[in-house]
């Protein structure tokens, strides 16, 4: 639960409005002028107010790592990013002070300038999935058959490390694969590289190259 | 016409109540739910209100 400040405006606006409504339902005014101003602050402004904060604080929940591990399908993902000993890239993303409690939205977020409605969208295409076609199964069952859409950009590792640094241009790998990675044809969460960013999946989506 | 504006009540109560479990506890389903059953409702509250509001005020004035 959160006990931000617009939880508190979105939850005493809500108590305000509920008031105006319980005294009109059981006084049943007549609708003088009063009583149309008292109508639209509780089914208006203050439903609104409730509304639009609510909704701030809902997106900040959907970034949050609980969130997404909320459903069952997503709680491997979330153990390995709480645990402490785990090396794989996401979980690394996990402990700084930053961004560690909303690493998945960090990493699975569209930027440019409609990434804030596209990563919105695609959440919602998720919550549906989920609802309709993974619900039901196993953990054991669905982690197979969960991909990642599209390719993961470089650009947002990128955008948080720059490959501009004089340390990280002396790293032959990064010279030898700067065109490629800038241009998007290697991976760096590519195993080999830096990847796979979620090992435990990995081992289920390519058995072949574990059991070598 | 007081109706009318009993259900916009009624609705709009449902709908607060959806959003501040979302705000409670932030989980996928109230927060899928408030933003946008709640917010639906409240839309449709707020709509039944202006309308009615609207039919007032046109019967108050003078006919032409
Ligand atoms: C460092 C960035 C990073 C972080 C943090 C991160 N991921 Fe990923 N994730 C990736 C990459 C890269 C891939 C693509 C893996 C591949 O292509 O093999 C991926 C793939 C996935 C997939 C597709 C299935 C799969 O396993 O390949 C899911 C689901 C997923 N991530 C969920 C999560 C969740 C949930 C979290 C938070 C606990 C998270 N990710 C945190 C980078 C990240
Ligand atoms: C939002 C910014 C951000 C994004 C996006 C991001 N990183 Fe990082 N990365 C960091 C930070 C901050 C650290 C240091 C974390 C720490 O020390 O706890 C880090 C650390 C690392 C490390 C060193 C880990 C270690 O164990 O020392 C590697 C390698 C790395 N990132 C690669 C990547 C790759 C590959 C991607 C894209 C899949 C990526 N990062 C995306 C911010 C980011």
């Amino acid at each position: 639960m959160s006990a931000s400040p617009l939880a508190l405006v979105a939850i005493s606006a809500a108590g305000a409005a509920v008031l105006v409504m319980v005294w009109f339902l059981v006084r049943r005014p007549a609708l003088t002028r009063t009583t149309k101003v008292a109508l639209l602050a509780g089914i208006g402004i203050l439903p609104l107010t409730t509304a639009t904060t609510g909704n701030v604080a809902g997106y900040e929940a959907m970034k949050t790592r609980r969130f997404c591990g909320s459903c069952h399908v997503m709680t491997p993902y979330a153990l390995d990013s709480a645990d402490l000993a785990s090396e794989g890239l996401a979980a690394r993303h996990a402990r700084n002070e930053a961004f560690g409690d909303e690493n998945c939205y960090t990493c699975h977020s569209d930027y440019g300038m409609f990434g804030t409605v596209t990563t919105k969208l695609g959440g919602l295409r998720h919550a549906y999935e989920y609802t309709f076609n993974f619900r039901q199964l196993s953990l054991e069952e669905a982690l197979p058959k969960i991909h990642i859409r599209q390719p993961f950009p470089n650009s947002t590792c990128i955008r948080c490390h720059s490959t501009k640094n004089p340390l990280w241009l002396r790293v032959g790998d990064h010279v030898s694969t700067l065109d490629e990675i800038r241009a998007n044809r290697t991976s760096c969460a590519s195993v080999g590289c830096h990847g796979a960013a979620h090992p435990f999946s990995h081992a289920i989506h390519h058995p072949a190259e574990v059991a070598k | 016409m007081n109706r009318r504006l009993r259900v916009a009540c009624v609705l709009t109560i449902i709908a607060l109540g959806l959003m501040v479990w979302s705000i409670l506890a932030p989980t996928p389903l109230p927060v899928m739910l408030a933003m946008t059953v709640g917010q639906g409702l409240g839309t449709l509250a707020f709509g039944l209100f202006v309308w009615t509001v609207v039919q007032d005020l046109r019967g108050k004035s003078p006919p032409p």
